[in-house]
């Protein structure tokens, strides 16, 4: 089994499973024009830390066997959850905020769709059902509309219909 | 880029080289990227699409683009009148007109269009709202008037990336029960008749 070595924005060198993150279209895409044939091959993701990338290869290890939206999960999938979100994942994405972010940056710089789809929900959910305000100070936003400017969003808002 | 976030990440600049400058500013931040944006707005009703878009700039103009694609613009109401001049449209961002809902209800105009205006306002929508980005157009007539409007509105509308045009017309109370009109759309739901144009 070919393996890549992986370099953390830290500097740590990790190796692993090309069949692993062959979830990575960017790594894929790397592994192709560098034609890695020799193991001591090094691949630096300068945007990617040691513990950030440990969590995504953990993640794309569990799913390594994945068929596209196939729930391997040992529980049974909830399936009432219109997010569909395995057990598994649910309990992966337990994290603090600052944690969950660096995951989603580096979902969508690694390009792994079906992670950062996963973060992305999670913050969705957290965002369900609040106010701008709250949302703000959730995440720490910094309002930088003027009032005219929220004048006019809440009237676009308004002239926005389904129908 | 706006500086949206207050929080700094590990991961700011370092030596990585000058070209990766402005993806870094986007990518030391999820939540000021628009792809990632785009994904959470995704997941998120109407309602509370909108709540997000007065979060902040970035949240407004990605919340847009997503909200343009889920919703019709009820461009009637962009016309207001003072009893006898109409004024508008009023300013919408371009991210918004990509879908029109055009219509006869009362309900569907500002309150200070007067009933005789409303022709008017059709033909301006028509004309004025629907431009270069509107792609769909969703029209709803109960009055033959009101359909004469829209046509003159399409005539005078210089360009259009116009992809499909739902039109419904209600034929009892726009041509009368005895209206020959009524044969020719025998087949039809309820008392509409939705054609598309592609």
């Amino acid at each position: 089994m070919p393996f890549v070595n992986l370099e953390s924005s830290d500097g740590d060198l990790v190796k692993v499973d090309v069949d692993v993150i062959k979830c990575s279209v960017t790594i894929n895409a790397l592994i192709e024009h560098l034609g890695l044939e020799d193991d001591n091959e090094v691949v630096p993701l300068q945007n990617v830390g040691t513990e950030t990338l440990h969590k995504v290869l953990a993640w794309a290890k569990h799913h390594k066997d994945d068929l596209p939206s196939v729930d391997d999960d040992e529980d049974d999938p909830p399936r009432e959850r219109r997010t569909d979100i395995t057990t598994w994942d649910a309990n992966f994405i337990k994290m603090e905020q600052i944690q969950l972010f660096d995951l989603i940056l580096a979902a969508n710089y690694l390009d792994i769709s079906g992670l950062l789809d996963l973060g992305c929900k999670i913050v969705a959910d957290m965002i369900k059902g609040k106010t701008a305000d709250e949302i703000r100070t959730m995440f720490n936003i910094v309002n930088d509309l003027t009032p005219q400017e929220q004048e006019q969003i809440r009237k676009e808002n308004e002239w926005c219909e389904e129908k | 880029m706006s500086a949206c976030l207050s929080k700094d990440s590990a991961t700011s600049a370092n030596s990585a080289g000058d070209n990766e400058a402005n993806k870094t500013v986007g990518m030391s931040n999820p939540l000021l990227n628009p792809v990632v944006l785009d994904l959470i707005f995704a997941q998120l009703s109407i309602p509370e699409l909108k709540q997000a878009r007065l979060v902040c700039r970035e949240w407004s103009d990605v919340g847009a683009s997503v909200l343009g694609k889920r919703t019709f613009l009820q461009a009637n109401k962009l016309f207001r009148s003072d009893g006898t001049n109409l004024s508008g449209p009023a300013v919408v961002t371009e991210k918004l007109v990509r879908r029109l809902a055009i219509s006869s209800e009362t309900s569907r105009f500002d309150p200070s269009v007067p009933s005789n205006m409303r022709a008017k306002v059709i033909t301006k929508v028509t004309a004025e709202v629907a431009q270069q980005f509107t792609q769909e157009l969703k029209v709803r007539f109960d009055q033959k008037q009101h359909a004469a409007s829209f046509i003159n509105g399409i005539r005078k509308l210089k360009t259009t990336n116009l992809r499909h045009v739902y039109l419904g017309i209600k034929i009892f109370n726009s041509w009368g029960k005895k209206s020959p009109v009524l044969k020719k759309f025998e087949v039809q739901q309820g008392s509409f008749t939705p054609f598309i144009y592609i």
